[in-house]
């Protein structure tokens, strides 16, 4: 008649916010990871504009960790997370990814800078004398000799930063979120497919006459790659899901999963960016890379709400 | 860290239980938890509790086994409550060592100092913990830590009327419970077990001796620490960053190739 | 049987536990499968009502079959004991015995006497008041015959009488099957012999019935000829639901009885002076031949100088009864406007009673209505929260009543005692100040007796001599930890237990009482507990390892167990070593054990009654039960019964059953006391296809009686938030009832809702070849509080025990339907 199974487990019962959290962090890494690892390896090819990309990550970092804070119960306590008052230590614990989530998002936010100040020398805006030497710091690291080095560990940081909320849902009790290794993956690939999308729509809006369409398009392109991996991505994660698979799938889950995520936000999408001509080029591409965050926003939406509503 | 001075426990001996709840409400009298707002009936069985929660620091679970024919008829009862765990979930993961251990190695959250991220609720393997309504921070059995530091034991155990919640130093409990397990065993109560011994999360300081296996009580039977599933997490990272990277790279190195061609096409089609 | 001992007396269950840790085998006995069923080590189902089936079966298994206590049965019993030929079994007359007058409804039992010896004339001249009275009705010893053969002979009159309560038929009547009830009739019988002993544990499962009465005495005739009395481990053991319970009825809170089961003086009959009452009262030839001690003694505690021998210890001023005053006749005659007022404390009629709307009418017919109690309860919120005020059948300006709520204390505001189920009196402590205006009933009581004498004061009328001449001096011992003092608790345990006139000296026990005027003592059976001024033995708190005579004191003279000579064979020696209890101490010559010899102390076994003795003198010393006429057990009683003998099965007034099997003519007690007149108190009779299902009413741990201690309180209302019935998956899935939906639940009394909980623990039994559903339904509920519902009691009907007025309300019928009740209690 009933059993106790279902109790002995809690959902953590995140607030809503989280799903904003993820995915404002998801393309803020996501931004921030593809335009490091172009400017780092992209070659001599055109690139032009991706610096702009910067621009995203420190515009959405604040948001990001202003949601972490209004996320808590007690929310004048965030700085708890990295200072322990009762033994006046810095805090930090490595069994727990939030912790390490914590400070990865610090160190992460001073590759975040760096990067800002880079895109602002090159573009020439807020100047300011006092600051040369930080600019020139900035494109230093950027095109110096250490330039691939640093944007690497940037890379790394961005990554991880995108990653350990997926981790932190990991190391839970949730079968629906421990059955697999999966959901950093998800994250990933979602962040890399909204960050850049965003990177799209912000070069689109900002192309004077056509000197970004080169970057648009080979940012796109990578959106088409990442979509098609995301989608293979989202059906190897349902499956090896198993008996929890219904977490995500039942009723209205499943229909925002497969209809939203999948769907909207990532095949047709892609269908749109094979067939620009269909709806006109500048518009599939708004267009294509709105649905694409509407779709990451779901899925995002599917992986938490699903889990947590089941107990 | 704090100096362990005594290794403090209970033992719940479920086959002494008989479901009177008194162990919650002198729980919830002495620790001045709230009654539940709006209190219905649950419709499952006398439980109207239902689970442990910010404010339900003990739940009595009743357990109807009872076949269709009624020729085997079992009513289970078992006083929940937080293990106390030797490896605790959700000390683990806790992000700003708000849950200590104390000197009675007992395992408590430092009010002052959770921020409420709820982490911790999903570190525990059995369910324990949530957040208070009132003080917006995790909450669960304290073991009444203040009362230990009087010399008192845990309100609960102290108004069980059948024994059935021994508090004590957590070796002689044990030794107790091995007793009371061969006992049970000879006298009819063929699946008596203990659970909580070293094999359940390096041992539980509160532990049970159950008549049945632990899926009965709705209890895991070989519950792990949250970061078993972490390394996973930590390797698919790695994975996924390098396969993100890759793709993204080739993804835009290879438009290269097709780029004038596709330009031309553009402007015919223009 | 009869008890839910783990849900109800859940804090003395632990020493069952501990007994069945130690290898004693508890089998539970019950309609329902509680918690008391989950810890013991068989349950066994059974049809509410049909207990005197069972047990009579098991009679008929333990006679047939031999496995009575012989020597015990001989010597300690009555069943040696002669009948007169007068007397007719339920088995001659089709059910009834003889002596029954339809028209009345009542018995006359002088067929049921035993044949005696020619009465002896006592030698010289008696020594006092109460040697004079009980030689004016000393009557020849009973004729016996201890083989037991003679066929007047109790027990072959016994043996008749059950012959055909046999395992078939309790598998008829009760339900139970056969293999499981005679796994229980081996399991106690293999229990019970001189090396093991076998305790039966009841409550309101075997009173609150028609013929409540017969069935505790069925369980104490089984336990008689299996030799289960005065030893440890035996007895049949009433489990008091209240923490005083026990406490208030020796104290007399009946209203039949004087403190220590003294009687009540009644006007009818012939009571006119002291003496014509300690006449009829009289029990020559037993400890209770010393009942005008008692008697006296209470008079001087209450009266002091002002009752002296020249006006019968102010005898007069005793109220006398005018007829029944038991709670179901005081609420009628409430309602037919012959009781004005009324004070209730301590009670919640309003929802507790049973046909409790009934009783909302009768508080509304009253004038005013005191109600004392610490929260403020349906007796007092009726006229304005009740379900028929609710939904506007009643309006509530009509309710003529002048309510006055006097808030009450609750246990740990106040000091004192507690007499529990083992009639131990322990003392407690107050622990804090009553808040506000909260002020105890004993407080309450002493200021307003102070209040009312000072309004008599001067008067000069009759009736007002008692009031002016009442011992009314409790003043407090000031405690200075507390604001508010309450009546000096030594004062009234020295009154209570007994002192010397002349001294003001404690008495050491009832032993020194005297029947002339020389003692003081308010409850005989309590005497002793204070035997010197500075030493209350309710206090005393030193433990061992068995009978703890040092801890706390059990009435009489700290006896933990009654009739305890019985413990030891006719010749004094234990019957066993592993029973071993009291025994004679030859040496010494006098009774020794491990509790306080219930025997007079020196008293030899081989003591031979006198012939013309009174009280004890009249018994040998090999006869234990020294409170029974003849010292023995009554396995019939020839007196004192107004229902019969011998305990008899009947069927409840409701019944699912078309007739009793075992005597077709008479399915009903013919004697059960059933209040017509009233309105609304149709019972529904045999097999009434109206209402179908068997409805039992019970507690649980979470809530006590009324709810008025538990349904205001939000830590124990959320455990039980709600009511609730059990019903059994088949009868669920027959009305398409699921857990938690709300049903109608419907008597001939009322109509009332409740959630469903769909339970395997209920279960049909086959009865009669039909399946009969029981439903179960807590009583806690009512209309006031934090939790909330229905009112329960609202289904039974007013129906009672001849005996003691015991309403039934463990088995009646009804009908359930899905759904809410239309306007239902919200």
């Amino acid at each position: 008649m009933y059993n106790y199974e279902l109790t002995q487990l809690k959902s953590p019962d995140f607030p809503f916010i989280i799903i904003f959290d993820l995915f404002i962090g998801g393309i803020a890494a996501g931004a921030f990871l593809v335009a490091v690892l172009l400017l780092a390896f992209g070659g001599k090819i055109n690139k032009a504009g991706l610096h702009r990309a910067y621009y995203i990550t420190m515009a959405l970092l604040p948001v990001y960790g202003l949601l972490l804070i209004l996320k808590l119960e007690q929310k004048e306590r965030f700085v708890n997370v990295m200072w322990q008052a009762r033994e006046g230590s810095l805090m930090i614990n490595f069994q727990s990814p939030m912790s390490l989530g914590a400070w990865v998002l610090n160190v992460f936010i001073v590759f975040a800078a760096v990067g800002f100040l880079y895109a602002l020398r090159k573009d020439g805006m807020l100047q300011f004398a006092w600051a040369e030497k930080l600019y020139k710091s900035a494109v230093w690291l950027h095109e110096g000799p250490a330039a691939k080095v640093f944007l690497s560990l940037g890379a790394v940081f961005a990554g991880w930063f995108a990653m350990y909320l997926g981790v932190l849902v990991t190391t839970s009790h949730l079968p629906a979120w421990t059955a697999t290794p999966f959901i950093p993956t998800l994250w990933a690939f979602s962040a890399v497919v909204t960050g850049v999308s965003v990177v799209i729509l912000l070069l689109v809006f900002t192309n004077r006459g056509s000197k970004l369409d080169d970057s648009i398009h080979r940012l796109d392109n990578i959106v088409k790659s990442v979509i098609v991996a995301n989608i293979a991505m989202i059906i190897v994660f349902v499956l090896a899901l198993g008996q929890w698979s219904e977490t995500v799938t039942r009723g209205m889950y499943g229909a925002l999963l497969w209809g939203g995520v999948v769907g909207a936000g990532l095949i047709v999408p892609l269908l749109l960016k094979m067939k620009p001509k269909l709806l006109g080029q500048k518009f599939t591409l708004i267009f294509s890379s709105v649905l694409v965050l509407v779709g990451g926003f779901i899925l995002r939406y599917v992986v938490m709400m699903g889990p947590m509503s089941y107990w | 860290m704090t100096q362990i001075e005594s290794k403090k426990g209970m033992f719940i001996d479920t086959t002494l239980c008989h479901g009177c709840k008194a162990c919650e409400v002198a729980c919830k009298s002495w620790n001045e938890l709230p009654a539940n707002s709006a209190p219905s009936l649950t419709g499952n069985s006398y439980d109207n509790t239902g689970k442990l929660d910010g404010e339900n620091w003990r739940h009595v679970k009743f357990i109807e086994d009872i076949s269709d024919d009624r020729k085997d008829s079992r009513w289970l009862f078992l006083s929940d409550s937080c293990k106390h765990c030797q490896l605790a979930g959700c000390m683990s993961v806790c992000p700003t060592n708000a849950i200590i251990r104390t000197e009675f190695d007992t395992v408590y959250i430092d009010h002052d100092t959770c921020i409420g991220c709820k982490y911790c609720i999903t570190g525990c393997p059995f369910g324990v913990i949530e957040i208070g309504h009132l003080s917006g921070t995790a909450e669960k059995c304290t073991l009444c830590y203040d009362r230990l530091q009087a010399g008192q034991q845990p309100a609960c155990a102290q108004a069980c009327p059948t024994d059935s919640i021994e508090f004590g130093e957590v070796e002689d409990l044990v030794t107790m419970a091995k007793k009371r397990e061969q006992y049970l065993q000879s006298a009819g109560y063929g699946k008596a077990q203990i659970y909580g011994d070293k094999n359940i999360l390096g041992g539980l300081n509160v532990f049970y001796m159950l008549e049945d296996k632990p899926e009965k009580y709705g209890l895991p039977s070989d519950p792990q620490m949250p970061q078993k599933t972490m390394v996973g997490g930590y390797w698919s990272s790695v994975f996924s960053l390098f396969a993100v990277g890759l793709v993204s790279l080739l993804s835009f190195r290879s438009y290269r190739e097709r780029k004038f061609k596709e330009e031309e096409e553009t402007t015919t089609g223009a | 049987m009869g008890s839910n001992f783990a849900e109800n007396h859940p804090v003395a269950f632990r020493f069952v536990l501990r007994a069945r840790d130690n290898g004693a085998r508890i089998l539970h006995v019950d309609p329902r499968f509680t918690r008391t069923s989950a810890m013991s080590s068989d349950y066994v189902p059974m049809r509410s009502g049909t207990d005197i089936a069972f047990i009579g079966a098991l009679i008929n298994y333990v006679i047939q079959n031999d496995k009575f206590f012989k020597e015990y049965v001989v010597n300690y019993t009555n069943a040696p004991f002669i009948v007169k030929e007068e007397y007719q079994d339920t088995e001659d007359l089709e059910g009834i015995f003889s002596g029954f007058d339809p028209d009345k409804k009542a018995y006359d039992n002088a067929s049921w006497a035993y044949e005696r010896e020619d009465p002896v004339e006592p030698e010289g001249e008696p020594a006092n008041l109460s040697e004079r009275l009980a030689r004016e009705k000393l009557a020849g010893r009973p004729k016996r015959d201890e083989t037991l053969q003679h066929p007047r002979s109790v027990f072959q009159l016994m043996k008749k009488h059950y012959s055909r309560y046999t395992p078939e038929m309790v598998e008829e009547i009760c339900g139970t099957s056969k293999e499981e009830f005679l796994m229980v009739a081996e399991t106690v019988t293999a229990n019970s012999n001189p090396e093991r002993t076998t305790t039966f544990c009841y409550a309101m499962g075997w009173t609150q019935h028609t013929y409540g009465v017969q069935t505790i005495r069925s369980g104490a005739i089984l336990q008689g000829l299996l030799g289960n009395m005065g030893r440890p481990g035996g007895g049949i053991l009433a489990l008091r639901g209240h923490a005083n319970v026990q406490g208030a009825t020796d104290l007399s809170t009946l209203w039949n009885s004087l403190p220590g089961y003294l009687d009540m003086p009644a006007k009818g009959a012939a009571h006119d002076t002291l003496e014509d009452f300690l006449r009829d009262k009289m029990r020559p030839t037993s400890f209770w031949q010393n009942y005008p001690k008692y008697l006296v003694s209470i008079l001087k505690a209450w009266y002091g100088d002002a009752a002296t021998p020249a006006n019968d210890f102010a005898y007069e001023a005793l109220p006398k009864t005018l007829g029944n005053h038991s709670h179901y006749k005081m609420f009628e005659e409430a309602y037919n406007g012959i009781i004005k007022g009324m004070m209730v404390i301590g009670q919640n009629p309003a929802v507790g009673g049973q046909n409790a709307s009934f009783h909302r009418k009768a508080l509304g017919k009253l004038d005013w209505l005191v109600v004392k109690d610490p929260f403020l309860i349906e007796t007092a919120t009726f006229w304005y929260e009740a379900p028929e005020v609710k939904n506007g059948s009643v309006k509530a300006e009509d309710i003529g009543t002048e309510v006055f709520y006097l808030p009450s204390t609750v246990f740990a505001e106040t000091e004192g005692s507690f007499t529990n189920t083992s009639r131990l009196l322990q003392t407690k402590e107050k622990a804090a100040d009553p808040p506000g205006d909260c002020r105890s009933d004993l407080w309450f009581t002493y200021e307003l007796g102070k209040r009312l004498k000072e309004l008599y004061k001067d008067s000069n009328a009759k009736r007002d001599w008692g009031f002016n001449h009442l011992t009314w001096d409790y003043e407090p011992d000031v405690n200075p930890r507390f604001k508010i003092q309450e009546p000096s608790e030594h004062k009234i345990v020295k009154e209570i237990n007994g002192y010397d006139v002349a001294t003001g000296a404690p008495v050491a026990g009832f032993g020194d009482l005297q029947d002339d005027g020389s003692t003081a003592c308010g409850c005989w059976i309590y005497s002793g507990v204070l035997p010197e001024e500075s030493l209350n033995r309710a206090a005393n708190r030193e433990g061992d390892d068995y009978q703890y005579l040092n801890w706390g004191f059990a009435w009489p003279a700290n006896r933990r167990n009654l009739y305890n000579r019985a413990s030891a064979r006719p010749d004094g020696k234990p019957w066993s070593e592993r029973k071993k209890y009291i025994w004679w101490d030859a040496g010494k010559e006098e009774w020794t054990g491990y509790d306080v010899p219930d025997f007079a102390a020196t008293k030899a076994p081989d003591t031979p009654a006198v012939p013309g003795g009174v009280g004890l003198a009249a018994q040998s010393g090999k006869d234990p039960f020294l409170m029974n006429p003849d010292g023995v057990i009554q396995l019939f009683a020839p007196a004192g019964l107004a229902d019969g003998p011998l305990p008899t099965h009947y069927e409840p007034p409701d019944t699912p059953v078309s007739k009793n099997i075992l005597y077709p003519e008479q399915t009903f007690s013919p004697t059960a006391v059933i209040f017509e007149h009233l309105p609304n108190n149709k019972v529904h009779g045999a097999n009434n296809s109206k209402y179908p299902f068997v409805i039992t009413t019970y507690r649980v741990t979470e809530h006590h009686l009324s709810g008025a201690m538990t349904r205001w309180l939000p830590w124990l209302a959320e455990l039980m938030p709600e009511l609730f019935l059990e019903i059994s998956p088949e009868l669920a899935s027959e009305l398409g009832v699921h857990s938690k939906d709300f049903v109608t639940v419907e008597t001939g009394r009322g109509k009332i809702e409740a959630r469903a909980l769909v339970t395997k623990r209920m279960r049909p039994l086959k009865v009669e070849g039909k399946m009969v559903h029981t439903v179960g339904m807590p009583i806690h509920w009512g209309y006031s509080g934090v939790a909330t519902g229905s009112v329960p009691n609202d289904l039974s009907a007013i129906v009672a025990d001849p005996n003691v007025y015991i309403h039934s309300s463990k088995a009646f019928t009804c009908n359930v339907k899905k759904g809410r009740l239309p306007g239902g209690v919200v």
